[in-house]
């Protein structure tokens, strides 16, 4: 046996299965970790997805291919299907890749301008440019090339909006998440200048946020190589964003990339920039006398220790700046750190800050009558320029049980609780709400205890019934199991009017309850599906991408508090390892 | 490991007019949805839109299921035009809340057809016609590879799923869709989100399939 090579997980495998990639059956039965009964399983389903491909995949007589509506035009090996956008450069598309079968995409050069543009070798060097970054929070390049007089590159399609859309339509951002976005963005574009290059157009309309909230840079059209013997050509950009040294003339450098995240930052905080001119050479003269609104004036709300890093980066002259993105980041980051631990300035005292709350139910318990959780006056902060009016507070009604022998025992802050314990929550709302529900243990290893896939209800919760969760499942009605110990448990519960497409992306990378794992039988337990035992039975450190990612997720969620936008609670057990 | 962020989020929210400088995406779950909607109010060229979009996949999904002998007698396209059309009448009574919802549909409503297609060929007094019982025994190209049980076993196991696993087993395994047309199709947040909520609902799917309940 081959003892080197360890068996995947039953997700790997039933990913294998669903993208037709051979799975390692021979390492799944030689492990103790997967029943037998598991390996037959999904084996027949193994089968019968093969099955259905090569049947379904056999060609019709006469069919075309397409599932969807033939192309607006072939360019090279590309199925142009629709335009998304235009820019001074040229158009930019959705477009197929038949061999691949995937969607792209396809930066398309007009045509007309394209002497001026191949001077410059324009888009093959954006291309060019982009490949050599390979970031998460950089769009990927999948090609460039020239076809029927058109140059063109093609890239990740991203599913998602612009952060000045973003910022248009749900109104700037609280500090926290603004923090957050500049600190993935400060990510890529220290990759961008660990490849040599300077991005020389970051602003808000050149980074999109996707759907479920991951952060892409996109568009290298203006960017430039930082080596020194390549003379850079004059430089595009939009001037708002550029710092000032690149409006005199100056090449682009990571100092000027700085400047324009920190111009972005403002702008995610304010929806307009700190100089603004009518003309170019009114904003290089406004620009020049120092001359800018400053960011306190426009979001008194936002803690000093971010203004002041906001500010450093705007700063005029170059070598007053961060050192390096790096630096920015960390400075974003102990921002962050600063408001999470309380440290706040007066101005702040709006925040609904996480701590807080779960201090307040401690502190409180015993006056909140029959575990019911019923917080419904989170104030929402003065609503900055382009803000939607301020909104209703959610009414919610929560409470989190016990089941046990003797019933149900809410769950008010000071209990505890021991593995093989069963708990659920009751929830109730004025309205129909979308429900979410995490626990943190205290190494910091976090679940998503609710939505969960397969059972009912899912979101959003239909009003003015009391819902019980985790839901059921054919009708049945499952709980939560504690599986492990994990010394204390916070229990964060969050409710919003709309699906919470900004935490998503982060929910969907962390584990899961899940009603098909298979969990360790507790004595004394009866045969209810386990939802909560995703590892966790030993003491292992705590997983730090998952305690940085649960970190912004408490960013996130306490600017949305901020803001109204949601209602949140946490609940804190005890569940003590001996 | 497991995770699972949300079963039906995102209801996308009709957007701005895109950016003119980023590239992105303009999701056709809303286009089916909005064609849906169209066709509710009685909007012709938004069926015929609907019936193109689909017709390919439908036709190569029904193909795998035909018994072998019915498919030069059936005319598959006939077939599945004759459901879509049928699905899209009742498309008044019935709301489909995502366009995963309404392919589901739209696959049963064809697994009917066929049904009662391969009863009413076998009855046609058509030289080629072949008796009842052998057309109802000849199996599918799909029965062909792995035999009727186990045909039969997944279907039972597939309704024993939650419907909206169900859609995305149906999406992936039978229709052959990409991740991304799935989120589009389930509402789901990304191609990543639903290519997790596909594999959960695989691994239920092998817990049930063979009728046994965890």
């Amino acid at each position: 046996m081959d003892t080197s090579r360890s068996a995947p997980t039953p997700e790997e495998v039933a990913e294998a299965i669903a993208d037709a990639e051979p799975v390692d059956w021979p390492a799944c039965e030689s492990s103790p970790a997967w029943p037998a009964v598991q390996i037959d399983g999904l084996r027949r389903v193994e089968a019968v997805a093969a099955a259905f491909r090569t049947a379904v995949a056999a060609p019709l007589a006469g069919e075309g291919e397409a599932v969807q509506p033939p192309p607006l035009f072939v360019w090279g090996p590309l199925e142009v299907l629709d335009k998304l956008g235009e820019g001074s450069f040229g158009e930019v598309f959705r477009a197929r890749d038949p061999m691949l079968q995937r969607e792209v995409a396809l930066k398309l050069h007009h045509r007309e301008g394209r002497r001026r543009l191949a001077a410059r070798g324009d888009f093959i060097s954006e291309a060019r440019r982009l490949a050599r970054v390979r970031h998460p929070n950089v769009a990927v390049v999948h090609g460039a090339d020239e076809h029927d007089g058109r140059t063109g590159l093609w890239l990740d399609l991203i599913d998602g909006c612009t952060l000045t859309e973003l910022v248009r339509q749900s109104g700037p951002l609280g500090p926290g998440e603004a923090a957050a976005v500049a600190m993935d963005l400060c990510g890529a574009v220290a990759a961008v200048h660990a490849a040599g290059l300077a991005h020389a157009d970051i602003k808000p309309s050149n980074v999109m946020r996707e759907r479920g909230g991951r952060i892409v840079l996109m568009d290298f059209g203006a960017g430039v190589d930082l080596t020194p013997e390549v003379p850079s050509g004059p430089v595009c950009g939009t001037p708002a964003v550029m710092a000032p040294e690149i409006l005199r003339g100056n090449a682009p450098t990571p100092a000027s990339d700085l400047y324009s995240l920190g111009a972005l930052l403002y702008f995610l905080l304010t929806g307009s920039y700190p100089v603004e001119a009518e003309t170019l050479a009114e904003l290089m003269a406004l620009q020049q006398r120092g001359e800018s609104v400053p960011l306190a004036d426009r979001r008194p709300d936002v803690p000093d220790s971010l203004l002041k890093v906001i500010e450093r980066a705007l700063d005029p002259a170059p070598e007053r700046r961060f050192a390096s993105a790096g630096e920015l980041r960390r400075a974003l980051a102990r921002t962050a750190n600063r408001s999470e631990t309380g440290k706040l300035p007066a101005t702040r005292t709006r925040r609904t800050g996480l701590l807080r709350i779960a201090a307040a139910i401690i502190a409180g318990g015993a006056g909140l009558a029959g575990g019911v959780i019923a917080l419904k006056g989170l104030a929402p902060r003065p609503h900055p320029p382009g803000a939607g009016g301020p909104t209703e507070p959610l009414a919610i009604e929560a409470s989190l049980y016990r089941d046990g022998p003797d019933g149900a025992v809410p769950l008010t802050g000071r209990q505890t609780v021991r593995p093989g314990e069963r708990l659920f929550l009751t929830v109730a709302a004025a309205e129909d709400v979308h429900f979410y529900v995490l626990n943190e243990d205290e190494r910091g290893q976090v679940y998503v205890l609710f939505p969960v896939s397969g059972l009912e209800p899912g979101n959003p919760l239909p009003s003015r019934q009391r819902h019980r969760l985790p839901g059921a499942l054919g009708g049945q009605s499952q709980d939560w199991v504690v599986t492990s110990t994990g010394g204390r448990e916070r229990f964060l519960l969050v409710a919003a009017r709309r699906p919470l497409v900004e935490i998503e992306g982060d929910l969907i990378l962390l584990a899961a309850a899940s009603p098909t794992r298979e969990v360790e039988p507790v004595p004394g337990v009866g045969g209810d599906v386990a939802l909560r035992g995703v590892g966790g039975l030993a003491a292992s450190p705590a997983n730090t991408s998952q305690a940085q990612r649960m970190q912004r997720l408490r960013h996130l969620l306490a600017d949305l508090a901020d803001r109204g936008e949601i209602w949140m609670n946490e609940v804190i057990v005890e569940n003590p390892t001996s | 490991m497991t995770r699972q962020p949300n079963r039906d989020p995102v209801p996308p929210k009709p957007e701005a007019a895109s950016p003119p400088d980023a590239p992105r995406k303009q999701s056709s779950i809303e286009s089916t949805a909005a064609l849906l909607e169209h066709v509710r109010a009685g909007d012709e060229a938004a069926r015929e839109r609907l019936v193109r979009r689909y017709l390919p996949a439908l036709r190569r999904w029904a193909h795998g299921r035909l018994p072998a002998p019915a498919r030069g007698m059936v005319d598959t396209d006939d077939l599945v035009q004759v459901a879509l059309l049928r699905a899209l009448h009742r498309v008044e009574s019935f709301e489909p809340q995502r366009a995963g919802a309404f392919l589901a549909y739209l696959r049963r409503i064809l697994l009917n057809s066929i049904r009662d297609e391969l009863r009413r060929a076998a009855r046609r007094p058509r030289p080629e016609a072949l008796p009842e019982e052998l057309m109802d025994r000849a199996p599918s190209l799909v029965e062909q590879a792995i035999g009727r049980e186990a045909v039969e076993a997944y279907e039972a196991g597939l309704a024993r799923l939650p419907e909206s696993q169900q859609e995305v087993v149906i999406l992936r395994i039978e229709f052959g869709f990409t991740y991304l047309e799935i989120a589009e199709a389930v509402g789901s947040p990304s191609a990543n989100a639903a290519r997790m909520t596909v594999s959960r609902a695989l691994l239920r799917l092998a817990e049930v399939m063979d009728g046994h309940q965890p």
